[in-house]
């Protein structure tokens, strides 16, 4: 696809670099990318792909601007809150870049709508925050022959890698080559348990977008077969290369990625009190509650009770066998529900989890404590 | 052999530390290095997916670990 002379002016800057070109502008140009999640990852990834004029940006997230998303989604502003990520993204990258045509999908990507949403597409974004969906828009890529550019954090860390690339060699390996199976519910935290440096999602997300360029336009050497480690505490680099697993894991179709990750449906568990129960079994004497966060989370914001971490539950239960029953909480209810689901059947007293866990306690109870 | 071992992710929390050290007989296989992990840190058994890198590159089950080795674990992550 030729530039006209407004393009040209445009991509100026770009089209003076060694090996890039007319012929790798023209390439940007008519390439697709679907980004999914348009959030700390996603909105550097939109940016940059934006700013380097991909013919066609797709962008699916049903999820909507959050107060405490401003510190690192930073194409949002305070006036966006409550206003569907998709499509502020999309409102501001016109303004941005009027020549690049946006798609915007307000949904969450699911088994039932991603074979879909991915056709339509040459290279597939992961910038998603939980284990289903990097598992999902994984075998997606298989399945549909798309190269996946994957990013993730944690605090201060971030893992880039580009899955299922048509190399010299085959198809690069994938996310299951590198972790076959998920962690159990609840182990491994989320920005919005664990916490995550604004500024670090910024350098992933860009880190992405350049591995997106790159493989569009054929420039340099792609994380293909390479997970890179990055930890900004001590600005340390590492590349680890890896193959397909053997035997390969067999990716015939899409499954049901929540169950797979031992997501608990929404649907009412026996194990769970609502905030209201939990006020009452709060206030019986056989009652303890304890609250299972991390020490941080504990500092930001509590509603009583004792704090063991979770880390430390098992061997806090070890040591007072002769302890009441227990109403576990944590921030939403999901880590306290994989805890009770997974100690209800080896101990003698009775442990439930707080439903909503203590957001949905603070919103019940209108309480004046910080949400988070 | 004494080994040196560095933690990313929540491995980092599990061990309370980025590096820890062991104490392990010579030449044993990456299987049981996992396992001495995980009976010192059972918490680490919940990851399910426990990978480790001898020398910047994967390590299957059945390699074995030298003294001089630069070993890494590496967690699925899962934040954005």
């Amino acid at each position: 696809m030729a530039l006209n002379k407004k393009e040209t002016e445009r991509y100026s800057r770009q089209l003076l670099m060694p090996n890039f070109g007319m012929e790798g502008q023209e390439r940007l140009k008519s390439s697709s990318v679907l980004v999914v999640g348009a959030g700390g990852l996603g909105c550097p990834v939109l940016e940059y792909l934006v700013g380097a004029g991909v013919g066609l940006i797709g962008i699916v997230d049903g999820d909507t601007v959050s107060f405490n998303n401003l510190h690192r989604q930073l194409l949002y502003s305070e006036t966006d809150q409550g206003k569907l990520k998709a499509k502020c993204a999309a409102r501001i990258l016109k303004e941005k870049n009027s020549t690049v045509k946006i798609n915007t999908y307000p949904v969450f990507l699911s088994t039932s709508n991603a074979m879909e949403l991915a056709s339509q597409y040459d290279v597939l974004v992961d910038c998603t925050d939980n284990f289903a969906s990097r598992y999902l828009i994984n075998d997606l890529g298989v399945l549909h022959d798309l190269p996946v550019v994957y990013g993730s954090v944690h605090q201060f860390e971030g893992q880039v890698s580009v899955f299922n690339l048509k190399t010299d060699q085959g198809l690069s390996p994938n996310y299951r080559d590198l972790f076959p199976v998920p962690p159990a519910a609840g182990t491994v935290q989320d920005c919005a348990e664990g916490g995550v440096l604004g500024v670090l999602p910024g350098i992933i997300g860009s880190l992405q977008a350049l591995e997106v360029i790159k493989i569009i336009t054929g420039l340099g050497e792609t994380l293909a077969g390479q997970l890179l480690l990055f930890d900004a505490l001590d600005n340390k680099y590492r590349k680890i290369k890896f193959k397909p697993s053997e035997p390969p894991v067999e990716i015939n179709k899409l499954i049901d990625y929540e169950q797979f990750c031992g997501v608990s449906k929404s649907t009412a568990s026996a194990l769970e009190v609502s905030p209201e129960q939990a006020r009452e079994l709060i206030e019986k004497e056989e009652w303890t509650l304890v609250d299972i966060r991390e020490a941080a989370e504990r500092e930001l914001s509590h509603i009583g009770g004792i704090h063991v971490l979770q880390s430390d539950v098992k061997t806090f239960l070890e040591q007072h066998s002769r302890m009441s029953n227990i109403l576990f909480y944590c921030r939403s209810g999901r880590r306290s529900l994989a805890l009770v689901e997974e100690i209800n059947d080896s101990i003698n007293i009775e442990v439930l989890s707080l439903k909503g866990g203590l957001l949905g306690y603070i919103d019940f109870w209108d309480l004046d404590l910080v949400k988070y | 052999m004494k080994i040196q071992i560095e933690a990313f992710g929540i491995a980092k929390d599990i061990f309370g530390n980025k590096y820890i050290e062991l104490e392990i007989e010579d030449s044993i296989k990456v299987a049981v290095l996992k396992e001495l992990l995980i009976l010192k840190y059972p918490a680490l058994k919940d990851l399910r997916s426990l990978a480790i890198a001898i020398n910047e590159s994967y390590a299957n089950d059945q390699d074995e670990i030298k003294e001089t080795d630069e070993i890494v674990l590496i967690p699925p992550v899962s934040g954005g």
